[in-house]
């Protein structure tokens, strides 16, 4: 098949390397923190759905090693554009998967203020001693809140150098995670001083910024999935790369239409007469027969004008 | 930036020991404050093998809390609508770990819920959210089990 991963820059394949391990570090990490949780909530309904928000930002940083390496693979038979778009799907699993976290937190903080459920920490027998519970799960929320806010802001400048969103949002769900557990820490003090909504305010307050993230996140996969224009790394406008190419596409081409769309982390461009975007029924119809034939809209002529290792040069 | 950063956590933890040190955590309903020298209402569910043995937490809570024990026994529907609103502070007798009352707290167990078909924890149950009161008895519940297991 003709699609080959295109070779690319050795800083750019540096980056993704990068990327790759500080997604490993990330899996492990949150691995002995979900562990570690576990073993101190026991039965509470709060530091339940903490925990199953950890669970739930496995997600991102999983997805992204899944699709990087399938969109090394070739191209096949069966897939013939190869898997680029993968990296796309991915991101579409981790937005929804930041959505669900912000969305969850705002239900069961709003659940909690409204039943007035007042929120019971037990305690623990430490050495002879009876600990209240409320201190050791502010431990371990410190724990959890140091990795996050590391690997999220080493992620940020890589994911933008690979132009990778699958791992930009991993990079906010690892934000939402740390600003989590420092609203928890603030949650459990204000039990301490018997202000039982504290924990179900402070998560609330949180779960409005994570939501808006995901949303966003979501809106942008979205486009990107239907054949959407190129958007920006950090938001639904369009990149600006996309009125650079148009219009020096043009200046070549003269009266053309371009389609620019992404697929995954590339680009890809079409230059298409303005007024005639449609294959002609006639040709279609010695294509694929009469019966069929209104299905066949497009037969494009690729110019492949390099081999994929130009990129080495 | 990293810097800064373990600089912001370890004042929190640094705040986290320092509040541990202070008379923390406190009830949202102030039961340890309305216990504290005065009654201490204890709902029994049934008077039998786990009540008895429940009793001895409840004389060292008690005795550490200087005030009064006064039972009333009640059937498990009344006696948690009580404890919610704060009319008895303590529900003994046999509460099942896995209790389907889940409007209050729960303390650690305190020993096995004899009577029952399956094997199962007894716990003893607080207005919900009362946390330094639960704290003073899981302590009577440890200190019970210690008198226990040296006699």
């Amino acid at each position: 098949m003709s699609e080959t991963h295109p070779a690319l820059p050795a800083e750019i394949e540096q980056a993704m390397r990068r990327a790759k391990r500080l997604s490993w570090i990330s899996i492990g990490l949150l691995t002995s923190i979900i562990v570690a949780m576990a073993l101190v909530m026991g039965g509470s309904q709060a530091m339940r759905t903490a925990w199953v928000e950890d669970m739930l930002s496995l997600l991102p940083p999983i997805a992204f090693l899944i699709a990087l390496r399938l969109e090394e693979k070739p191209a096949t038979n069966q897939f013939p554009f190869g898997f680029y778009r993968a990296n796309s799907l991915a991101f579409l699993i981790a937005a929804t998967a930041l959505t669900a976290m912000g969305a969850l937190m705002l239900y069961e903080a709003g659940a909690t203020l409204i039943k007035r459920e007042h929120p019971t920490i037990g305690s623990y027998n430490l050495f002879g001693h009876e600990i209240w519970m409320g201190w050791i799960m502010i431990a371990v929320l410190i724990y959890s809140v140091i990795p996050p806010m590391i690997l999220g802001r080493l992620k940020k400048p890589v994911a933008a150098k690979i132009a990778d969103k699958v791992l930009h949002t991993d990079a906010l769900m690892n934000a939402a995670d740390w600003q989590t557990g420092l609203a928890g820490i603030f949650g459990i003090v204000g039990v301490a001083f018997g202000l039982w909504w504290a924990d179900a305010a402070a998560a609330g307050f949180i779960s409005f910024s994570i939501l808006t993230d995901g949303l966003k996140s979501m809106r942008s996969s979205i486009f990107e999935l239907i054949d959407g224009a190129p958007r920006k790394i950090d938001g639904p406008e369009i990149d600006p790369l996309v009125d650079r190419l148009v219009e020096r596409l043009k200046d070549v081409h003269g009266d053309v239409n371009i389609q620019v769309r992404e697929t995954g982390r590339f680009m890809r461009a079409v230059v298409e007469p303005p007024d005639r975007p449609h294959v002609s029924g006639e040709r279609a119809r010695s294509l694929i027969g009469d019966d069929e034939a209104w299905r066949l809209i497009e037969v494009a002529l690729e110019q492949r004008e390099d081999r994929p290792e130009r990129a080495k040069g | 930036m990293c810097a800064r950063v373990f600089r912001v956590l370890a004042a929190t933890a640094a705040l986290g020991g320092l509040l541990a040190g202070c008379d923390l955590p406190r009830d949202p309903e102030e039961t340890l404050e309305m216990v504290r020298g005065k009654e201490l209402r204890v709902g029994v569910l049934q008077s039998d093998r786990n009540a008895e043995q429940d009793r001895a937490v409840v004389e060292i809570l008690a005795e550490n809390l200087q005030s009064q024990p006064v039972y009333t026994e009640g059937d498990a529907h009344r006696l948690f609508e009580e404890l919610d609103r704060g009319h008895i502070h303590l529900i003994i007798g046999g509460v099942p770990k896995s209790t389907p009352f889940k409007k209050a707290g729960f303390s650690k167990a305190v020993g096995p819920l004899y009577g029952s078909a399956e094997e199962e924890k007894r716990v003893l149950a607080v207005r919900a959210g009362e946390n330094a009161f639960l704290l003073r008895v899981n302590r009577a519940i440890e200190a019970a089990k210690a008198a226990g297991a040296s006699s």
